[in-house]
């Protein structure tokens, strides 16, 4: 197993380096630069911007340029003590290290918001969903998850905003209201305020595509014959449920989970965008429309390798959820 | 490296799939039939199918060009006699683009989860049938482009491919930068679900009577592992529909006079303070759209489970 | 301020063009007398922590920045010799008086005041301020606004300087026409005289440096979190803390030397970064804003929710949108074929459709309100709406009813849903009442204002929000024969000559004699831009604050003398 994991870790250099590649050629293909946004620069103050950015040398040499510098990682000396040098943003005169940083720490919280809250309430909805197959329950559960998936995210957020923030006073409008990261235990420490309509307006739509496979999955796991055989040597039903029911759906569920909490995690933009919050999503967005080519690849490779770590996560869960599974 | 070695089940007999395929499917057409849900899902999203092609080419049931700025008819009205839906905030009929949003939403949807499911299956199929190298290679390729941000990078693909000549225009390009980072997820399903299948009885009576490990992953295997795949599929079409509508939010969906049903969302949610009646009526027909494939999807798992209940 | 180009997601767009400031400080027009200090208002009150809406800057340096928000707050946290009132009239702020300037206009002379000093308590001194000129100037910083102070002698063969070494860079700067006398004094010579340069005096690229913790030129500016421990400031807040994407919050700078003896009574300032103007409005009607852009998209909601002169204000921004044509393509290089399109635009109907009545219908170019500039209405007859005239103008062009007019034209626009909004409008218009189709092409900002500036495109939405308080900034550069930042292939001898010949100028009534008369070719001859609207700004202002008040000539809500953040503050 540790072979495995670092074998998988190790794949994760030729991995970035295909993203990166990947995204400096399509980055590269977008018409403009980044100094085309807002004022005409004089030829020769735009020359200047150019060069002081290598954006004067040709494509190539750029390329090998940002790569050299990513592999020159920088020692720090606050976790995780390891930073590669992503460069500087074009538009914002700070470094993209900094940018990534900032962001992450907020738009992590509330993914990681999301995520929870979309676990807990996606998969409560589709186990009694699945327990009470096509009950009254069931549909009743059915249609809510799919209601949570029908309407988008900005919708939520507005009408969410106009009736519980506008109307009843029961929220702010603005900003992110987490702890520091020591204190995210203490729900005291919360501005629930803040937090509930943005973890809401992310995590409905994934608690409802959670609450559809958990349900799919606990059908097919329910009609097993090893639940048949738990059953038939006469092992309680909720014994049955949990040890093996619930666990043996969780597998399907894993692997949508992966990649769905690293897509939380590094940030919904809409929802950053609509709150105010200082996440990781509005800075790639703006980044993509003002050609920072600093930000756009900063924060693809930060997202890619986040991405993977979570794949890995997912894998390892895998073995230890089905013991079919046996990675040597 | 992911080499699964088999667990021992307990014994019984395998039921061969393959030997008779058309009666399961037949089966399956049966068992759909019978879920009400689903037919009438099935039923209704027919009818906005037809409806939406309709309004698009016959006059009569559009009755207002939908890029026509009627604004001396008056401007975000509610429903009326001459205006269906009413009116938007340039006095365009509601009614008419809602029918063209439809149209254009159904096309990215549809062709999305087309894409991402031929794609996927067959990737994830020929990782799982080309054994532990091809698998490798295959999912790791698959991993690469599964690392990417997704709706970050529709953005940039889409920022990429604006402007430039391509055949199908705007809904072609936007149908591509959504199906380039959604089909990884069905063939990782895809490719789970072999793997966990690899192990069934079925598949190792098939082996030992001698099939092909094409036979065996394409017959016997793949519409075994079709539940998820469906269900993963039926909500790759609302996904990519919200995707299309988050390209809409930033401004950057279909070109106007045109407008999917994000567009209208997008208007619309903007206008909620004036006027409801611009988010309600493209909104409930995207909800509608929605409970229909999910029922659809819902019923087609249950009927495709050989299994049965 | 070019308008081309903003390029940032729609939301963004729609502060920065629309009005734009952070934090203009606007408010009441004509007798609103609500928010503002006037007789009965109520009484100011000590303290108090304000919130108001932004847009996140590029940078904080003065001598690089060109986009609205940075120059908002960079406004309230430094300022320059000298400062436009609320009558756009140049006033003293850190110099004691007026420049003295030599008989041939070239040499300006200025004395500082006594006793002035940075926040962090060192001495402002005239080096402070030739710095901030050479900062601009200088190679290594590319200020985006060095070309405003192109006058002076050797800024631009300090700027242009091709790969110089050290040494060269050196000479150069020491070749600048801006030197300091002595701690109080600073001379600056120019290469031509220019009438409106004292403006220039008071515009944020002039701005002094603290030249203490910042001493070469070419040094980079301090951003980010770290900003307010690494800078000084000179005007009426300093900095306390940035959170980017997030706020800027700023208190009283104790060292701040009022020149109109206004100072600031808050205890904070906080300048909230928020990109969505639905929020902003929401977020101000639960009270987390005192002060808010208002909402256009829903303009009479929110207008009778707020009260029109009761919390929602409107003024005049010198700004001017227009349908821009490329002539250099065909058919546009037709005058009858500009014409044709030119009055095929209700303007009104246009304005009160798909703006909202948010903004002022014109013809002009250069807004009324701006010295030689026309009425909004002055070319209403030759210019305006009319589908008979407009037709008309077709046929003479060969293509009567729109027979034979070449399929394709293109309308170039950024993802801003006023500009999909105004190119609908716009196509449909075409459409009716001249029987031509043309296609709308929606692209993000930067490859809109890629294609505007390499002139690819046929037809483009575009405008100008005005640099200072004078028509030179509407026209130089922008439609000279040539010109690098004249993006529609306009060429027209007497517009090339009238404004070679009134640039130096100093006869004040000729120079706008001469200005006026550009106005009137470029909008007879739809010389690259046929004008529809001028801006205006909304505003919501909670009703305890006092001081957001408007300029005596309701001018400008986006220029740097209209900016008086210190005077705001709660009443009781």
């Amino acid at each position: 197993m540790t072979a495995y994991v670092i074998r998988r870790l190790l794949w994760l250099i030729p991995l970035l380096w295909a993203v990166a590649t990947i995204t400096f050629l399509v980055m590269n293909l977008v018409p403009g630069g980044p100094f085309d946004s807002n004022e005409k620069l004089q030829p020769a103050t735009r020359e200047l911007l150019e060069e002081r950015y290598n954006l004067d040398k040709p494509v190539y040499e750029q390329y090998y340029y940002y790569m050299r510098d990513l592999v020159l990682v920088d020692v720090g000396s606050e976790p995780p003590f390891i930073y590669p040098d992503l460069g500087t943003s074009f538009t914002q005169d700070r470094e993209v290290t900094d940018i990534i940083r900032d962001g992450f720490t907020v738009s992590a919280q509330l993914g990681l918001s999301a995520f929870v809250f979309a676990l807990v309430f996606g998969m409560s909805l589709g186990i009694v969903s699945a327990l009470n197959q096509n009950s009254a329950l069931d549909y009743f559960g059915v249609f809510l998850s799919t209601l949570g998936a029908a309407v988008p995210s900005f919708v939520i957020a507005t009408v969410g905003v106009l009736v519980f923030a506008v109307e009843l006073g029961w929220f702010d409008v603005l900003g992110w209201g987490g702890p520091a990261w020591h204190e995210m235990w203490n729900p005291l420490a919360w501005d629930w305020r803040k937090v509930v309509l943005p973890v809401v307006s992310l995590g409905l739509l994934p608690m409802a595509f959670i609450a559809r496979i958990t349900r799919a999955s606990m059908l097919e796991v329910l009609r097993e014959d090893y639940v048949r055989a738990a059953r038939s040597r006469g092992l309680s039903e909720r014994l049955v449920i949990v040890r093996h029911v619930v666990k043996n759906s969780l597998i399907p569920i894993l692997t949508v989970a992966g990649p769905m909490f690293a897509a939380l995690v590094t940030g919904s933009f809409i929802v950053e965008r609509i709150f105010a919050i200082n996440g990781i999503g509005a800075p790639f967005v703006d980044a993509v429309f003002r050609r920072d080519y600093g930000v756009i690849m900063g924060t693809t490779i930060f997202y890619a390798s986040a991405v993977v770590i979570a794949n890995l996560v997912v894998d390892v869960l895998y073995a230890a959820v089905d013991p079919r599974i046996r990675y040597s | 490296m992911a080499h699964a070695r088999a667990m021992s089940l307990p014994d019984h007999l395998a039921a061969d799939a393959g030997g008779k395929r058309r009666g399961v499917w037949l089966d399956a057409l049966r068992r759909l039939s019978r879920n009400r849900p689903a037919m009438i899902s099935l039923c209704v999203l027919a009818a906005i199918f037809v409806l939406a092609a309709l309004g698009n080419y016959v006059d009569a049931i559009q009755r207002y060009d939908p890029a026509a700025l009627n604004y001396e008819d008056g401007t975000k009205t509610g429903p009326s006699w001459e205006h269906f839906l009413g009116q938007d905030h340039l006095g365009r009929d509601t009614w008419a683009r809602v029918l063209q949003g439809t149209w254009i939403s159904l096309r990215v949807g549809l062709g999305v989860a087309a894409i991402a499911l031929i794609v996927g299956v067959l990737v994830g199929g020929a990782a799982a049938m080309t054994g532990s190298a091809g698998d490798n290679i295959l999912m790791r390729v698959t991993d690469a482009l599964y690392a990417f941000p997704d709706l970050l990078f529709i953005i940039l693909l889409r920022a990429v491919l604006a402007g430039r000549d391509v055949p199908g225009g705007d809904v072609a390009i936007i149908i591509f930068a959504i199906a380039f980072v959604s089909w990884m997820t069905v063939a990782r399903l895809v490719r789970g679900q072999m793997l966990s299948l690899a192990k069934s009885d079925y598949v190792t009576a098939a082996r030992a009577l001698g099939a092909s490990q094409a036979r065996i992953v394409f017959l016997h295997m793949l519409p075994n592992a079709l539940g998820p795949v469906i269900v993963a599929i039926t909500f790759a079409i609302p996904v990519a529909i919200f995707a299309e509508s988050a390209l809409a939010f930033i401004g950057f969906g279909v070109a106007p006079p045109a407008a999917s049903l994000g567009t209208l969302i997008d208007e619309g949610h903007r206008q909620i303070i004036e006027t409801k009646w611009m988010l309600i009526f493209p909104a409930s027909v995207l909800a509608l759209l929605m409970l229909c494939f999910t029922f659809v999807g819902d019923g087609l798992r249950d009927a495709l489970d050989p299994r049965g209940r | 301020m070019n308008l081309q180009g903003r390029g940032r997601l729609w939301p963004l767009m729609l502060l920065t063009a629309v009005l734009a400031l952070t934090v203009a400080c606007m408010g009441a027009q004509g007798d609103n007398a609500a928010p503002t200090d006037g007789p009965g208002a109520a009484e100011r009150i000590d303290g108090g922590d304000m919130v108001v809406q932004g847009n996140e800057p590029d940078s904080l340096d003065p001598h690089w920045s060109a986009f609205q928000p940075d120059i908002s707050l960079e406004r309230m946290l430094w300022r320059g010799l000298y400062w436009l009132d609320e009558n756009e009239e140049v006033q003293p702020s850190m110099a004691a008086a007026m420049p003295v300037v030599s008989a041939d206009g070239m040499t300006y002379t200025i004395t500082l005041r006594d006793g002035l000093l940075w926040s962090d308590g060192d001495d402002l001194t005239a080096e402070d301020f030739v710095l901030g000129i050479e900062r601009t100037c200088n190679p290594d910083n590319a200020g985006q606004y060095q070309f405003a102070l192109t006058s002076i002698v050797g800024c631009d063969d300090y700027a242009y300087a091709a790969e110089p070494t050290d040494e060269e860079k050196a000479e150069l700067r020491a070749g600048l026409g801006v030197t300091a006398i002595d701690d109080a004094t600073v001379e600056i010579t120019l290469a031509n005289p220019q009438p409106t340069f004292s403006i220039v005096l008071s515009l944020w690229m002039t701005f002094p440096v603290p030249a203490h913790l910042l001493p070469e030129p070419g040094e980079a500016w301090p951003a980010g979190p770290d900003a307010p421990e690494a800078l000084a400031f000179n005007g009426p807040y300093v900095l306390t803390e940035y959170v980017p994407q997030d706020h800027a919050t700023l208190a009283t700078n104790p060292n701040w030397a009022a020149p109109n003896g206004v100072s600031p009574t808050l205890d904070s300032l906080t300048v909230r970064f928020i990109d969505d103007i639905g929020s902003a409005n929401n977020a101000y009607r639960t009270d987390e804003l005192h002060f808010a852009l208002a909402d256009t998209t829903v303009l009479s909601a929110v207008v009778s929710e707020f009260g029109d002169g009761r919390e929602y204000f409107q003024s005049v921004t010198p700004s001017t949108r227009g349908l821009q044509m490329n002539l250099g393509r065909e058919p546009l290089d037709n005058v009858d074929v500009r014409l044709a399109l030119s009055q095929a635009i209700d303007r009104q109907a246009l304005v009160d459709v798909v703006a909202n009545g948010a903004h002022q219908a014109t013809t002009s170019w250069i807004p009324g309100f701006v010295p030689a500039g026309a009425a909004p209405d002055a070319f209403e007859a030759c210019c305006g709406f009319d589908p008979e005239a407009a037709r008309q103008h077709l046929a003479d062009a060969g293509y009567p009813d729109g027979e034979g007019f070449p399929g394709g034209l293109s309308l170039l626009i950024g993802d801003s849903p006023e500009a999909q909004d105004t190119a609908a409008f716009l196509q449909d218009a075409f459409k009716t009442h001249l029987n031509i189709d043309i296609e709308i092409e929606v692209v993000d900002g930067a490859t809109r204002a890629d294609r505007f500036y390499s002139i690819d495109y046929d037809l483009f939405i575009g405008g100008w929000a005005q640099d200072y308080h004078d028509p030179e900034t509407w026209v130089v550069g922008l439609f000279e024969t040539g010109s690098f930042i004249n993006f529609t292939n306009c060429s027209n001898e007497e517009i090339d000559q009238l404004i070679a010949d009134n640039l130096s100028n100093a006869d004040d009534e000729a120079r706008l004699a001469a200005y006026a008369r550009v106005n009137e070719i470029i909008v007879t001859t739809v010389c690259g831009i046929a004008p529809f609207w001028h801006e205006n700004s909304h505003f919501l202002i909670k009703p305890d604050v006092v001081g957001m008040s408007e300029n005596a000539s309701a001018q400008n809500a986006i220029q740097a003398g209209d900016w008086i953040a210190e005077a705001w503050g709660f009443s009781e």
